[in-house]
């Protein structure tokens, strides 16, 4: 379904962020993107959904194919008109609109009446039901994320990008999130890129996982396989030598180098 | 008693048409967070253009108050064009100093085509005085408030209830986020643009219908329909009506009482104190969005 060719994106022109990245998501699957803090997750999904030149960034190589049709030099706002909408990370809610403003702006493309759709949202988040009239800027954490899940799901879109979905949530919310997210891409079939931190959470509900590390896809395996990488246990999972107590005097950086660019 | 009721219905009328033009500020700050400096300047040339048809031209009232409509449109979306998309990105103060320039350039260009003087915007509202008890009111003041009320209802409704309306507040909130829900930023602020334009065209000619066709109108835009729009809360339709009423109170009153005693003048001051207070005790204004913040 999504198709991206040896990516290769900048920032003002200069700044290389994105060094040939290719990754692929199949309708209705869901896709893990891992890797640290810096490693061009985020421009990844940026450059699929558009928002790149919000940043002043742009794809200088490389192509992204939607169902055969190439987007890399599309407008965010046409992208969205395909079926890809991306959840931005940090739980960008419109403040001071209130939640069913916020949930009807998801559905701004789409005509006719949206009860069923704000339905379906209150299926997955009861808690947003209760909150319909209520200012979106003076929600809790855990009920912004609702937010601006349902506001995507209320587009009905045909691959989503989630960025960082449970970012500064508590892990029982965060654990709720993930279950939701799941449970709507098998029941509507949506297709779904997630980036996560949370690299367990991740593995557990995708089929395929990528691991990036400074602008490059550096693996690219089945979920399953990628959670039982004694690279990934180590440095993603947090798992060392089952039975063993961690010494951190044996973290030492030099020690255990981990150059997949090498 | 029959003095003090005169001031504050004359307030109440002329407060109608201060609240119509920081309307059109409003429009433009709501989309796009920008204080248009240049909005006195066009409610004066837009006044001046209907002046011109009606009165250089000779053609009928309806029609030249039509054609200034008209082009108020595309002046809205001229400036969108070539003012506002060649900006995108840059920061706001910036976007703020070239419609101060837009202002200036506005007023030079009237003084060149239509000179210094003051002329009188041909009649279309009757200025016969109608009696409500012991207060008399001229009647195309009346006409001039009823529009006012009428326009802003229009425009409440609209932004509640249609989807322009709502995706116009969507970019004033955050431009990214609109973009990622499909929205056209582009389109919006070209429609906002001309909306407001629309506004000042209506509210310019109606004040210079009132008062007079005259370079100072432009000043209406800065020193009354400011201190309404930061009253009534920069971000509030509802707010720009009763701010504007409040302003022409206590201008049309407190001058009604002070000129007299300091010999004139001090009418045109209370708008900018009303200003000074607002801003130091609720800078918000009435209904103004208030900055929220999770710590």
């Amino acid at each position: 379904m999504l198709v991206m060719n040896a990516v290769e994106v900048k920032y003002l022109d200069v700044i290389l962020v994105l060094a040939g990245v290719s990754l692929e998501v199949p309708e209705g699957k869901i896709v893990a993107l891992l890797g640290a803090n810096g490693s061009g997750k985020s421009t990844v999904l940026k450059a699929i959904s558009g928002l790149l030149e919000t940043e002043e960034g742009r794809v200088t190589d490389g192509s992204i194919h939607f169902n055969s049709i190439r987007i890399d030099r599309m407008n965010p706002e046409d992208i969205v008109r395909l079926g890809i909408v991306q959840v931005i990370e940090g739980r960008r809610v419109l403040e001071h609109l209130t939640v069913e403003q916020n949930l009807r702006g998801g559905a701004y493309l789409r005509y006719g009446d949206l009860k069923r759709d704000f339905d379906m949202v209150h299926s997955y988040f009861p808690r947003l039901k209760e909150l319909h009239h209520a200012t979106a800027g003076y929600l809790s954490g855990g009920e912004q994320q609702m937010l601006v899940l349902g506001r995507a799901m209320m587009a009905h879109p045909k691959l989503m990008l989630l960025d960082e979905p449970s970012m500064g949530l508590a892990p029982l919310l965060s654990k709720e999130i993930f279950d939701m997210i799941q449970r709507f891409n098998s029941e509507e079939k949506t297709a779904m890129l997630v980036v996560e931190q949370n690299a367990r959470a991740a593995l557990s509900i995708a089929e395929h996982g990528y691991v990036m590390e400074n602008g490059r896809v550096v693996l690219d395996a089945p979920a399953v396989k990628l959670a039982d990488n004694p690279d990934v246990k180590e440095f993603y999972l947090g798992l060392g030598v089952p039975g063993q107590k961690r010494s951190y005097r044996e973290v030492k950086h030099y020690r255990r180098r981990k150059r997949w660019l090498a | 008693m029959d003095k003090f009721l005169q001031f504050l219905v004359s307030g109440i009328m002329i407060g109608g048409i201060y609240g119509l033009v920081a309307l059109g500020l409003v429009l433009v700050y709501k989309s796009s967070r920008v204080l248009n400096l240049a909005h006195g300047g066009f409610l004066m040339m837009l006044a001046w253009l209907c002046w011109s048809f009606a009165a250089q031209l000779g053609l009928p009232i309806w029609l030249s108050i039509l054609l200034v409509l008209a082009i108020s449109v595309l002046a809205g979306l001229g400036v969108e064009r070539f003012i506002l998309r060649p900006l995108i990105g840059q920061p706001i103060l910036a976007i703020i100093i070239v419609t101060l320039a837009l202002g200036y350039f506005l007023e030079g260009v009237a003084i060149m085509a239509w000179g210094a003087d003051t002329k009188g915007m041909p009649e279309f509202i009757s200025r016969e005085a109608i009696w409500l008890g012991p207060v008399s009111i001229a009647q195309h003041y009346l006409w001039a408030f009823g529009i006012a009320i009428f326009l802003f209802v229009l425009l409440i409704l609209f932004f509640r209830y249609t989807k322009l309306g709502l995706g116009m507040q969507i970019v004033s909130e955050d431009q990214q986020v609109a973009r990622s829900l499909g929205i056209s930023v582009k389109n919006v602020f070209a429609q906002s643009w001309a909306f407001a334009l629309v506004i000042a065209a209506i509210s310019g000619i109606l004040y210079a219908s009132l008062k007079a066709v005259n370079n100072s109108i432009a000043l209406v835009g800065l020193t009354k329909a400011l201190p309404v729009m930061l009253l009534g809360g920069l971000e509030s339709l509802p707010g720009a009506l009763v701010g504007g009423i409040i302003v022409g109170i206590f201008e049309i009153v407190g001058g009604g009482y002070i000129d007299p005693l300091v010999g004139g003048g001090f009418t045109d001051v209370i708008p900018l104190i009303l200003m000074l207070i607002i801003l130091l005790v609720r800078p918000y204004g009435i209904f103004g969005w208030k900055r929220i913040e999770r710590i």
